[in-house]
């Protein structure tokens, strides 16, 4: 994953033989989150935002609707993309790494793809899509203003300004907070009588009818899927899981478990990485710890958020547990 | 023509920003070359001292006969990289060795980490630079192994590739080594470590400890 | 013609500011980023830039040069960024205009001759854009390198103005732009007031200039009496600390 760190032999060790021991390097036990701090509202011009911080990692998620048709094989349903992208202070990107021979063959970042900025922002955004969008978590229906016609396409983007461990829980909370904090705003579509020609880019006359926004806030809906799922992510260290690794213990880990859990703490999905194997007993206990985990994360973030409120833009929750 | 000198003369731009604290900010004006002499992040221009960076004012007299030296310590803002220069001590770890040369990477500046490892500093230790004496008598082999934990000097910039370093001084030299059983080294004499589990000898031009 | 009065009679603009008043300035020096070795954070009202710098270290083979050090710089514009979204190329023509007006800006005010053979990167992030972006990111760079400890000649102070219903204005939002009218950008050294950078492109007369430009100059100082308490104090409390 994205380690940040080099460590020495002497410094792994002593990780490992403190893992071996169940402690961690700042203390806590294997099982010990750090706490969380969540902001949203914090960008004005986007439909919804929000920003999550735990003691290092840092990512700003913002949400914007735009209204477009839906896709052709999905008349009924909205689109919705998750684009991520590593800031400067995470991957220098890779113009500067690979050097000007990459641009001349056109390639990006030379021969150091995996290290490149670039090719991370592609791999988490495409795993991200799967863990936390998939089709039995966002109801793209009720994304659908005119079937064949209007629906609104949702585009999530998320800037990670800094990667110190637990990268794709971090995002993966943004994400929910920012969708929650997202209105969808109230649109009339006219009646068929006052459809227009309109010309589509491929030339072909295509009638449309116009539609009238309010951009209002107070007039929006709010965004049609409460249940994002939270990624909670467990590394094996020396056969001992270690939950909200730091970026040292994520590079001394030999595989990593992510789990995505709904607020059921029902396990939506899963995605391994890393060189080493699990064992298969370990794994479900994982995952059943995973599901506990997730549940708490959800009630705590959900806890936070109604404080917070509607129209106070920055109001700061901490947002901490223990996972016993 | 400077037009620019004209129309804000030098005094005038002290009226605008009149010091309130004690640090000074970049481009601020802290002496006259007949006062003082420019030390590190000062600069100077048309016989003005200027700061180049935030931080306090330092002033040093070292001996009586010259200026005395200003200079402008960081406030340590967010820490600043080193850059090897001249003179420098550094930490370096063998590379490559050839019977002319040794091929190093710069891991420290004057006790300061280079955080940057995706393009070390490279440092190069010559035959005549190993040490001051029996210059033809050396064997690369016998003073440095790959892989061992230099302390050298910066000689000089050296050419595009790498810099030039020396061990040519006694306290100069292998700091760190391990053994061919993987075991780390300890120094014995100038030219001899010990292995601390199997207790074999092995040749190094060895710094000398500091007590 | 836009009816809208951007500057109502008893002096106000659409936001309630007078027209030399620039907008709310925050910034933070340092404290950003984990691995950048400088950072700052600046808002200009609503236009939020992020910058990091890393260096000097050793400059690529094929970059390097001998009598001075290298300035990279490399600008990102948010697809969230503007009212529009938009998903841009690192090769988008508007953001490389930008890094290498940057780059220009800053080669003049970082003494480069004390960094033979080594690399400077700056990298730019723009989250939000109502107006002044461009001058935001000058910023933000600025207050990243005093932040890694670069030498610098001076600090460079950016901001915008315009002239509207007669009058010139001062650190315009983007309604106020998108009235038409002239955009002057100007970068400036703090306390020499030398220009290092200027762009503007619009039809003007020689006395409208004036007056934009001697506007946009005093604006700068403002902005640099906020910029430099900034600074004093992240720079004090660190002095304190240790």
């Amino acid at each position: 994953m994205l380690s940040q760190s080099t460590l020495s032999p002497a410094e792994r060790r002593f990780l490992e033989d403190g893992v071996r021991q169940g402690f961690r390097n700042d203390g806590r036990g294997l099982l010990d989150y750090r706490p969380y701090t969540v902001e949203t509202g914090i960008l004005p011009s986007t439909s919804g935002s929000s920003r999550v911080r735990s003691f290092g990692t840092d990512v700003l998620c913002a949400v914007k609707v735009d209204m477009g048709s839906p896709p052709a094989d999905k008349p009924d349903e909205g689109v919705v993309s998750v684009n991520v992208e590593c800031s400067a202070s995470v991957a220098p990107h890779g113009e500067l790494e690979g050097g000007s021979s990459s641009r001349a063959t056109g390639r990006v970042g030379g021969g150091r793809r995996d290290d490149s900025g670039e090719g991370w922002s592609a791999y988490l955004g495409a795993l991200l899509d799967d863990l936390c969008l998939p089709p039995c978590a966002l109801d793209k229906k009720a994304l659908c203003v005119s079937p064949h016609v209007y629906a609104w396409h949702v585009n999530v983007d998320i800037l990670l300004l800094n990667a110190a461990g637990g990268v794709l829980d971090a995002m993966s909370l943004a994400m929910r907070s920012a969708l929650r904090d997202t209105t969808l705003p109230s649109v009339s579509v006219g009646s068929r009588d006052e459809w227009e020609e309109e010309d589509t880019a491929d030339g072909v006359q295509q009638s449309k009818p116009p539609f009238d926004v309010d951009e209002r806030p107070t007039a929006g809906t709010p965004f049609p899927a409460q249940d994002i799922p939270v990624c909670v992510t467990v590394g094996q260290v020396c056969s001992h899981y270690v939950w909200d690794m730091s970026s040292e213990e994520e590079s001394c880990a030999e595989a990593q478990v992510t789990v995505a859990v709904d607020r059921n703490g029902r396990c939506v999905a899963v995605h391994k990485s890393g060189m080493a194997s699990i064992d298969p007993t370990g794994l479900l206990q994982v995952l059943k710890d995973a599901g506990r985990v997730g549940v708490e994360l959800i009630k705590k973030l959900e806890a936070a958020m109604a404080k917070l409120g509607t129209g106070q833009p920055v109001v700061r929750e901490r947002l901490g547990f223990m996972a016993a | 023509m400077e037009v620019d000198e004209q129309r804000v003369p030098e005094d005038e731009q002290d009226k605008d920003f009149p010091q309130l604290l004690p640090l000074v900010t970049p481009g601020e004006r802290i002496g006259h070359v007949s006062a003082y002499r420019a030390g590190a992040g000062v600069y100077e221009r048309r016989g003005h001292l200027y700061a180049s960076k935030v931080g306090e004012k330092l002033i040093e007299q070292d001996d009586s006969n010259q200026l005395p030296v200003v200079s402008v310590e960081t406030a340590g803002l967010s820490g600043s990289p080193s850059v090897p220069f001249t003179g420098a001590t550094v930490l370096a770890q063998v590379t490559r060795i050839s019977p002319r040369r040794v091929d190093c990477i710069i891991l420290s500046v004057e006790g300061r980490p280079i955080r940057d490892t995706s393009n070390p500093y490279k440092g190069i230790i010559r035959l005549q630079d190993v040490r001051p004496f029996e210059i033809d008598q050396i064997d690369m082999l016998e003073c440095f192994r790959p892989t061992d934990i230099v302390k050298a000097k910066v000689v000089s910039l050296g050419d595009s590739r790498s810099f030039h370093l020396s061990t040519a001084e006694q306290d100069l030299g292998v700091v760190f080594a391990k053994s061919t059983s993987g075991h780390p080294l300890v120094a014995l004499k100038w030219n001899e470590m010990e292995c601390s589990k199997t207790k074999e000898r092995e040749p190094r031009k060895v710094a000398k400890p500091s007590d | 013609m836009s009816k809208t009065e951007f500057v109502s009679p008893e002096g106000f603009r659409i936001d309630g500011r007078r027209p030399s008043e620039i907008r709310t300035f925050r910034c933070q020096v340092g404290g950003v980023s984990q691995n950048a070795d400088g950072s700052a954070y600046v808002e200009m009202g609503c236009t939020k830039a992020l910058a990091y710098v890393y260096g000097p270290k050793e400059a690529r083979r094929g970059a390097m040069k001998t009598q001075c050090g290298v300035l990279t710089c490399e600008v990102s514009l948010a697809p969230f960024s503007t009212a529009d979204r938009r998903k841009r190329s690192r090769y988008d023509r508007q953001t490389v205009e930008l890094a290498l007006t940057i780059r220009q800006a800053f080669e003049s005010s970082i003494l480069l001759e004390l960094y033979q053979r080594a690399q400077i990167d700056m990298f730019v992030h723009i989250l939000e854009t109502d107006g002044g972006h461009k001058a935001a990111a000058i910023n933000a760079c600025n207050l990243a390198l005093i932040d890694a400890g670069i030498n610098i000649r001076d600090s460079l102070v950016a901001c915008s103005a315009g002239y509207i219903d007669g009058r010139p204005i001062v650190d315009m939002n983007q309604a106020e732009i998108n009235a038409g009218g002239v955009e002057l950008l100007l970068g400036v050294f703090a306390r020499t007031r030398k220009v290092s950078v200027i762009e503007m492109d619009s039809k003007i007369t020689p006395e409208v200039f004036q007056e934009t430009y001697e506007a946009c100059i005093a604006a700068c100082r403002d902005l640099y009496t906020a910029m430099e308490t900034a600074v004093n104090d992240t720079a004090l409390r660190l002095v304190h600390s240790k």
